[in-house]
C-alpha cells in the first residue's frame, strides 16, 4: 500500500489495526515472555543459516537458540537434503556436537560416553550395547527439528502453526528474482539489554531516522519533500510484513560518499531513482516508488532482511530473557568485481557499523525504566504502523487458548 | 622504514604506509578510535585527492591477483573510509552524541553470530 500525503491515520487504519495506545506489560513482563516461549516462537520458524554455510554432504553446524532452551544441529547427509535435530544425546543428554559447525563429518559422537548418530540422526553406534537391555535404536535416534528452507534461509521449528512454504509465501513473491547467495562482507553481533519487541520496533520504523540519526543519516533519508521520513509504503501478509524507506535524491554528498558512488556499484542505497525504478523488478521496491531507498522484510518473529540494489542486511533478534536479546547482523554485498567496487562497499560498511550504534543505544535506556512505568503505554503513529502489528499478532497469539 | 611498501606511483602516501594499513575493518576501525584528530586529519586530507587513482591503478582486476603492495594499497584506501565520517560529520574519532558502545558490538562469525572476541580479526 502506498503512502498518501493527507492521512495521518492512513496506514493504520487501511490495514484495520487498532491506533489505541499500547500496553507496555509484554515488553518486560516475564510471565508474558513465557507464554511468547509457548504460543509464539515454538509455532515459528527461526532462520538458522544459510544453504551455503553447509553446502556439501557431511557439513553441519549448530545453533543455539535461547528461548527454545533448545540447541538445534543441522545437517546435510549424501541425499543433499538439509535436516535439523535437537542437539541432545538420547542417552543421559549431553550434547552431541560440540563444535559449532564443521565439514565432513559421517556421524557424530557423544563425547560422553560415545553413542554416535549419523547425518540422518539414526543412532549407529552403543558402546558396550548388550548392557542395555535389548535397545531399539530406531527408538534413539536424535529428535528431529522441523526443518525447511526459504530462498537459501535454514529454517527450524519445533512445532510450526503453518509450513514454512506457506507461512511465507506472500514474501516470497515480493522478493522473488532477488539473489541472496551474496557473501557475507560484515557480521555483527551485541548482547542488549531489551526487550526482543522493543529491539525489533527499533528497527521497524523509519520515524527515528530525523532525530536520533540527526548528525548521520538524516539527510539520506528525509528531505524537502519528505523532510519526517515517511515510509514510501507498506505492506502487511498476516503475520510477516513489509516497509519501504524513502531515499532524498536532493542528498548532497560528502566527499567520501561521492567516490563511494563513482567508483564502484554497491551501496546501501543509490541516489539514482531512475536506476531504482529499473531495478525495482528483481525482488526489490515492489510498488514502484519513487525515490525509493530500500525494503525492510519483516519474516515472523525475530528476523527481517534489509533489502537494497546490490546489498541487503540480514537482522535477527534472539530473545534470551524478558530484557536481553542476543542480536545478530550480517551485511552482504554482490561480490566487488575490482577495487573500486570494494572500495565503494567499504564506505557503506564503515556507515552502516557506525549508524547501528546509534540504532542500538536507545534500548536500553527504553528497557531500564519500562518497570517502573508498568502501567503506562506506547504510542505508535501511522508511521511506526510495523511496530503496532507486531505487537497486534503477539498479544493475538499468546492470548488465544490451546 | 626504507623499503617501499607500496606500488612506486604512490610515494606521496608511503609516509602512512607503517602506521595506517591494516588487513580488517576491525582493526581499522581500532586505529580511527585511539588516534586524535590531527594525525586523522593529516592521514585524510592527503589520501582523500588520491582514491581515485588508486582504483585506477589496481584496475579492473580481480581482488585476489594483487600483489602484496597492492593489497596494501587498497587496505589503506579502506582506511580512509573508516576515519571518513570522523573528519566530514563527527569531529572526533568516534559517532558524535551518545550511543551504544564500540567494546560491546563484536565483529561475529558469519555462520554461527558468535562474538569474535581475539584481537586478531
Ligand atoms: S550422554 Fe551421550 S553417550 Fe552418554
Ligand atoms: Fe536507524
Amino acid at each position: 500500500m502506498k503512502a498518501s500525503k493527507d492521512h495521518g491515520n492512513f496506514f493504520t487504519s487501511n490495514f484495520g489495526l487498532s491506533n489505541d495506545p499500547i500496553p507496555i506489560e509484554p515488553y518486560f513482563s516475564s510471565e508474558w515472555f513465557k507464554r511468547e516461549r509457548e504460543k509464539v516462537f515454538k509455532r515459528s520458524w527461526v532462520c538458522v543459516g544459510r544453504e551455503e554455510n553447509i553446502g556439501e554432504p557431511g557439513d553441519y553446524l549448530v545453533r543455539d537458540i535461547p528461548i527454545l532452551n533448545a540447541s538445534a544441529l543441522v545437517t546435510r547427509a549424501a541425499d543433499r537434503k538439509v535436516r535439523a535435530f535437537y542437539n541432545v544425546c538420547q542417552h543421559r543428554g549431553n550434547l552431541v556436537a560440540q563444535t559449532a559447525c564443521g565439514h565432513k563429518r559421517s556421524r557424530f559422537t557423544c563425547n560422553f560416553h560415545g553413542w554416535s548418530y549419523d547425518l540422518h540422526g539414526r543412532l549407529v553406534q552403543v558402546p558396550d550395547e548388550k548392557v542395555f537391555y535389548n535397545i531399539d535404536r530406531d527408538q534413539h535416534a536424535l529428535k528431529p527439528l522441523h526443518c525447511g528452507v526459504w530462498n537459501g534461509f535454514i529454517f527450524v521449528s519445533p512445532d510450526p502453526a503453518r509450513p514454512l512454504e506457506e507461512e511465507f509465501a506472500d514474501l516470497g513473491k515480493l522478493v522473488d528474482g532477488y539473489d541472496f547467495a551474496l557473501p557475507v562482507v560484515g557480521s555483527y553481533t551485541a548482547e542488549v539489554k531489551g526487550n526482543w519487541k522493543v529491539f525489533l520496533d527499533a528497527f521497524q520504523e523509519a520515524y527515528h531516522v530525523i532525530a536520533l540519526h540527526a548528525t548521520t543519516v538524516r539527510p539520506t533519508f528525509a528531505g524537502s519533500d519528505n523532510p519526517f521520513a515517511h515510509l514510501t509504503s507498506a505492506r502487511i501478509f498476516d503475520r510477516n510484513r513489509s516497509i519501504s524507506v524513502y531515499g532524498n535524491p536532493d542528498h548532497r554528498m560528502r566527499p567520501s560518499e561521492t567516490l563511494a558512488f563513482k567508483l564502484g556499484v554497491a551501496s546501501t542505497y543509490t541516489p539514482d531513482m531512475e536506476k531504482n525504478a529499473a531495478l525495482s523488478a528483481a525482488g526489490l521496491n515492489p510498488e514502484g516508488d519513487k525515490n525509493w531507498a530500500f525494503d525492510i522484510n519483516i519474516m515472523f518473529p525475530n528476523m527481517e532482511l534489509l533489502m537494497g540494489v546490490g546489498w541487503y542486511a540480514q537482522m535477527q533478534f534472539w530473545p534470551v530473557a524478558p530484557d536481553h536479546t542476543h542480536y545478530e547482523v550480517r551485511i552482504y554485498m554482490k561480490a566487488p568485481r575490482d577495487a573500486g567496487d570494494a572500495i565503494s562497499q567499504e564506505f557503506n560498511k564503515v556507515m552502516l557499523y557506525d549508524v547501528l550504534l546509534e540504532d542500538l543505544y536507545t534500548i536500553e535506556n527504553t528497557q531500564a525504566v519500562l518497570k517502573a512505568r508498568a502501567d503506562g503505554n506506547f504510542i505508535f503513529g501511522d508511521h511506526e504502523v510495523a511496530c503496532r502489528h507486531n505487537y497486534e499478532v503477539v498479544s493475538q497469539m499468546v492470548e488465544t487458548r490451546s | 622504514m626504507t623499503e617501499k611498501t607500496l606500488p612506486a606511483e604512490f610515494k606521496d602516501l608511503e609516509p602512512f604506509a607503517a602506521d595506517w594499513v591494516f588487513p580488517t575493518q576491525k582493526r581499522r576501525r581500532m586505529k580511527r578510535l585511539s588516534s586524535n584528530m590531527d594525525a586523522i586529519g593529516a592521514f585524510y586530507s592527503v589520501i582523500l585527492p588520491r582514491i581515485e587513482a588508486v582504483a585506477r591503478h589496481l584496475g579492473p582486476r580481480p581482488l585476489d591477483q594483487l600483489a602484496p603492495e597492492e593489497q596494501r594499497l587498497l587496505w589503506m584506501a579502506y582506511m580512509f573510509m573508516e576515519v571518513a565520517p570522523a573528519v566530514e560529520i563527527f569531529g572526533q574519532p568516534e559517532v558524535r552524541g551518545n550511543t551504544f558502545p564500540y567494546a560491546r558490538f563484536f565483529e561475529a562469525n558469519p555462520i554461527t553470530g558468535g562474538a569474535i572476541v581475539d584481537d586478531d580479526n
